[in-house]
């Protein structure tokens, strides 16, 4: 039955097309116009100052597009589309009439997880073409003096940080959902509750405490500052605790999940 | 064979309002089944309690024999409550791809086949924003009938359709129900069209069940003989206290056995008969006097 309303989830984001572009397509284009204006900028202005194009580290550097919050405004909008849409349409009767309630929400969340991947990995990739396009300008590249496998790893690393960092603000999207039974309600609480958490920890990028893990934002930078380190970085005050970041965001998605479709399995869909 | 729908001292409040009070109706299958009442009866609470969208306060409810109302159930139950529930970014067959994917359906004639049968086919690439009242109540329909349930749960059907859509949609239904043998439970406003398309009726006031029986037992033996004759008050001479005036002619409170022996004493009284025809009582006459004018 997951598989059933899975397949419905992704047909209905696949013919929702304008808003799945501001969703999830429109980041990876910022990501790559604003990299080529940045570079060609550079090379005009500066010349060979800065001689040291990166592909690999700008690709790195992709996988973190969503990691700031106001940056997380599209894949916020798309998770409201998917958790909020059914009270906006009022087709929750409809929908859940063929699939029950824990199943869809399962479905939905994954839905939301393969847009948000394919998202962060054209972000990625968008990075790595502004990365060549620089090896062109400057006629310079430098490697990671590192092995391939090492990273593979550390792009996984960055991949997986801003990964879970949004399927923590995904899942609040859809609790706030749940509870407020309105998209646009989805949209605003977690925008202004990622900007109030980035205000609020910005202590915790010194990396002196555990206790800021607990704050999504430090988490998922302490996993993308391990897998910089991996890749030759030095900089990295919160590299120390990417797993106990990882293992924070693990918590922070379940915790939210699982209060959303506890509220969900009980709600009276009398008017959604 | 269970009832379709079967509600045990079914109930349901939300805070201090009681929408539904303990409701007990057992609903068989093979047949059109009316559920009327004014606004706010809890005639749609009544559906949604059957459908799951909402948890009972009290009592319970049988689907098809189930007393776990989950999708394995929902999956032979076709529904449309309320307004039609449609995404506004999909054409009408993109609506009916969607909603066959949610029921695990894996078959694109059979979504060809229901756009047909509701009508839509010329309009199946249409975004379903652009639809008229009419056309997306069609296409509320048309998703309701893809898993060809074995139940159909309609609420207010007809909304928006204009003399020859109700028509058609009287014709469908009669179809499922005759042809495919498929259990019609409706909520309708239209008592005319109630009368013409259900078998049974229930009706529901303040959360209460009211009457429940045949339309055909509800209507009978309250109809009456239509006169339209002069002089008048000879032919209220002749009837007596049987007679009440009614537009331009008068109504006798008679058996239809004995209109024919009425007919020849208004004659041999002298009176002059322009009209006779027997009025069958209207479904509407017994709601309005059954819910006593509260309607």
């Amino acid at each position: 039955m997951i598989i059933d309303a899975l397949r419905a989830e992704l047909y209905k984001l696949s013919r929702n097309r304008w808003s799945t572009f501001w969703a999830f397509g429109f980041m990876p284009l910022f990501a790559l116009g604003m990299g080529v204006i940045e570079q060609a900028a550079y090379h005009f202005y500066m010349g060979d100052l800065l001689p040291y194009a990166a592909p690999l580290h700008e690709s790195l550097g992709g996988l973190a597009t969503f990691s700031a919050s106001i940056f997380q405004l599209c894949g916020i909008a798309g998770a409201a589309i998917i958790f909020g849409g059914e009270y906006r349409w009022e087709t929750w009767r409809a929908a859940l009439t063929r699939v029950d309630r824990a199943p869809i929400m399962a479905a939905k969340m994954l839905a939301f997880a393969i847009a948000i991947s394919i998202s962060l990995l054209l972000c990625g990739v968008a990075r790595l073409i502004v990365g060549f396009i620089d090896v062109g300008l400057t006629g310079y590249a430098t490697w990671p003096p590192v092995d391939p496998g090492a990273i593979a790893l550390a792009h996984l690393m960055g991949f997986s940080a801003t990964f879970l960092q949004m399927m923590v603000t995904a899942a609040f999207v859809m609790l706030v959902c749940v509870v407020s039974r309105a998209m646009t309600a989805g949209i605003v609480a977690a925008l202004l509750t990622l900007v109030a958490c980035e205000i609020a920890s910005i202590r915790g990028n010194m990396g002196d405490e555990l206790i800021w893990v607990l704050f999504p934002n430090i988490a998922g930078e302490a996993l993308r500052q391990a897998g910089n380190i991996m890749m030759g970085g030095r900089d990295g005050l919160l590299a120390g605790f990417a797993w106990q970041g990882a293992a924070a965001l693990v918590m922070w998605f379940i915790l939210l999940s699982a209060a959303a479709l506890a509220l969900f399995t009980r709600q009276d869909l009398s008017k959604e | 064979m269970p009832a379709a729908l079967e509600a045990s001292g079914l109930g349901k409040s939300y805070g201090a309002v009681s929408a539904l009070g303990a409701l007990d109706l057992a609903i068989p299958r093979g047949l059109v089944y009316g559920v009327l009442g004014p606004n706010g009866a809890g005639k749609s609470t009544l559906l949604r309690l059957a459908l799951g969208l909402v948890k009972p306060s009290r009592g319970s409810v049988r689907l098809l024999g189930e007393s776990q109302i989950n999708a394995r159930v929902l999956r032979r139950v076709g529904a449309m409550i309320e307004a039609p529930a449609l995404y506004p970014f999909l054409t009408a067959r993109e609506t009916m791809r969607a909603f066959a994917r949610y029921s695990g359906l894996k078959d694109p004639a059979r979504e060809e086949a229901v756009l047909d049968r509701v009508g839509l086919t010329a309009a199946a690439d249409r975004r379903a924003k652009t639809f008229s009242m009419g056309m997306r109540q069609r296409l509320a329909l048309g998703a309701a009938l893809l898993t060809r349930p074995e139940l159909l749960i309609l609420d207010e059907p007809t909304n928006g359709l204009d003399p020859a859509g109700i028509h058609e949609m009287r014709t469908l239904i009669r179809d499922l129900v005759e042809k495919e043998n498929v259990t019609i439970i409706l909520s309708s406003h239209l008592l005319d069209e109630v009368q013409k398309v259900c078998d049974r009726v229930a009706f529901i006031n303040r959360g209460e069940l009211v009457a429940e029986g045949k339309v055909s037992e509800l209507v009978s033996g309250q109809g009456g003989l239509f006169i339209r004759a002069t002089p008048m008050a000879k032919a209220l001479a002749v009837l007596g206290l049987r007679a009440r005036l009614e537009g331009d002619g008068l109504v006798a409170a008679i058996p239809e056995d004995a209109a024919p022996a009425l007919i020849r004493d208004l004659v041999a009284a002298g009176v002059d008969v322009y009209e006779a025809r027997w009025m069958t009582q209207s479904l509407e006459r017994v709601f309005m006097s059954t819910m006593g004018g509260g309607a």
